[in-house]
């Protein structure tokens, strides 16, 4: 138990933060934007940095996730209980199609197809009317009921998808410690030795993209029950390079980047509301993608790493200091 | 061991190897030597099936493997460590070592006992061993690749260049080292282009030329060859 004490803290600060400042609504629904993110962020981390397979048409499945839950939600009435497997099972489908390419392309030509996904299915979202309601979306999304518990107030919907965040988090952490995850980054580190060692370099990819794709499609649904109604244009490549972003300024290759990532790019435009300065939100991400590609290739979570090493090295130092 | 019988690999129009024979005996060190071109590491991809385009027959231990997947000929003892290092450097030399043994994963096989073995042989990477692995100096890095390779309980290891690149006291440790693991009963396929080691340590030579085998013999035979001693150790 006392591995976990730090996780189990932080957690706890989690749990606590609403209730102790009781954040109005508006602040309340970012906070769940930014929880959603950070499990789609956790899953294109696994993608791109443990993997690393781009992907810039991520939006595509989060868009899936959450038309699927709307349409089973409004014209079955399913519960959000048979709904999540149905969408884990459909976006996991569509991450295994879009696998296939990444075992032909490499690079810049695996980032043009993914997008020309991503730009396909956002169109998708808008012209097939029958099925998503066009431009006009879908309204009228159930909230989740357990036990007769409905997460309707922003609050409730907050520990809803806390609860997803945490399984996400779990089950990353494992998955990397697994011969799963080693493989994947043998193939990430040089594709060509991981394949002499006998590694399938192909399943490991089309394993990589898929469960990327059910982050996404699980955070897609998430959001779907958060604001109860979809529209197209929210899935837009806009949001596949959101994405990017977060774990690029997060931390790539650390799923504690992928949380701290998600959280700086969802909240930042709300603590930067009071400069007098447009799009203030827009040129600090800006800047700080620019300064993490050149000085902080780990992004944030490597500052801190860094910090932790500097601080031990100057109390070493202290230390001989001493002795001498 | 090892047979090979008219090996013909293309990549497109090009034929890297046009024809080659090649019989590895079991329990020796069998060197392949040529410039760059020859079709060297086109011949080790062809034996761990990682070529596409091929034909003719390779034979390990009397079964075909000509047209099996890596995992399959990896697991039935046949282990490539490739050209370059190409070890996964942001994993620890312990995790390195752990993908190495990816093909025994559904077996029950004792881990430390398997790092054990490979330390025996590179008491360095032990020292090392919770390091990372792009942080090793090119000689470890290299120890480390062949150690990797190990991890997979071989009977047939095929080396690529494990010279390369490498300061000659370096290059002469790693040669000691593959004669010990060869001398615990590992077969070895060295290819080099460092003739003068690799003619040295070995009991038994190819040499390639632009895709075809145009010598061959006991190595200490070539050493002495007027013909290699010109083209291949410049005397």
């Amino acid at each position: 138990m006392k591995k976990y004490m730090k996780q189990v803290i932080i957690l706890a600060i989690f749990i606590l933060l609403p209730l102790v400042f009781n954040f109005n609504r508006s602040f309340m629904t970012l906070l769940n934007m930014a929880g959603i993110y950070v499990v789609i962020a956790i899953g294109f981390n696994i993608l791109l940095g443990y993997a690393g397979q781009i992907s810039l048409g991520h939006a595509a499945f989060v868009g899936i996730g959450a038309y699927t839950t709307a349409i089973l939600s409004t014209k079955c009435n399913l519960s959000f209980i048979l709904i999540i497997p149905i969408v884990i099972l459909i976006s996991g489908i569509l991450g295994f199609i879009l696998g296939l390419p990444a075992l032909r392309l490499q690079g810049n030509y695996l980032a043009i197809a993914t997008l020309g996904f991503g730009v396909a299915f956002s169109h998708i979202f808008m012209e097939w009317e029958s099925v998503t309601g066009g431009f006009s979306g879908i309204k009228g999304i159930n909230p989740p009921n357990l036990f007769g518990y409905q997460f309707k107030t922003r609050l409730s919907m907050y520990y809803f998808i806390l609860f997803f965040i945490v399984v996400s988090i779990i089950f990353a952490k494992n998955l990397i410690k697994t011969k799963t995850g080693r493989a994947l980054m043998a193939i990430r580190d040089s594709e060509y030795a991981a394949m002499s060692l006998g590694i399938d370099v192909a399943k490991y990819k089309t394993i990589a993209f898929l469960i990327s794709a059910i982050y996404a499609g699980v955070a897609g649904s998430l959001y779907a029950f958060l604001f109860r109604q979809v529209y197209p244009n929210t899935f837009d490549v806009g949001m596949s390079l959101n994405i990017l972003a977060m774990i690029v300024i997060g931390g790539i290759a650390s799923i504690e980047g992928s949380v701290v990532g998600a959280l700086f790019i969802t909240l930042i435009p709300e603590f930067l509301k009071n400069i007098k300065v447009q799009n203030a939100s827009f040129i600090l991400t800006g800047l700080l993608l620019i300064l993490c590609v050149m000085y902080f290739p780990y992004g944030l979570v490597d500052i801190y790493r860094r910090f932790k090493v500097w601080l031990k090295k100057k109390a070493a130092v202290k230390d001989e200091g001493v002795k001498v | 061991m090892l047979i090979i019988k008219n090996l013909k690999v293309n990549y497109g129009y090009v034929n890297a190897l046009k024809g080659v024979d090649i019989d590895i005996k079991g329990g020796q060190i069998v060197s392949i030597l040529g410039s760059n071109g020859a079709g060297k590491t086109s011949l080790l991809k062809a034996v761990s099936g990682l070529v596409e385009d091929k034909s003719g027959t390779i034979l390990f231990d009397g079964q075909d493997i000509t047209n099996m997947s890596t995992e399959k000929i990896v697991s039935l003892g046949i282990s490539h460590c490739p050209e370059g290092r190409r070890i996964f450097p942001q994993l620890t030399v312990e995790e390195n070592l752990k993908i190495g043994a990816y093909v025994l994963r559904n077996k029950k096989v004792n881990l430390q006992e398997e790092f054990e073995r490979v330390y025996a042989f590179f008491p360095k990477l032990k020292e090392r061993r919770r390091q990372v692995a792009g942080t090793l100096s090119g000689g470890e890095q290299q120890m480390l690749a062949i150690g990797r390779a190990l991890m997979s309980k071989p009977k047939l290891l095929m080396l690529d260049e494990p010279s390369l690149g490498l300061a000659p006291i370096i290059v002469n440790e790693i040669f000691k080292i593959i004669k010990q693991i060869n001398s615990e009963g590992v077969t070895v396929l060295l290819i080099e282009q460092n003739a003068n080691g690799a003619l040295k340590i070995s009991d038994y030579s190819y040499v390639l030329e632009l895709g075809q085998v145009v010598s061959e013999g006991d190595s200490k035979k070539l050493l002495n060859d007027e013909g290699i001693r010109k083209s291949y150790l410049g005397a």
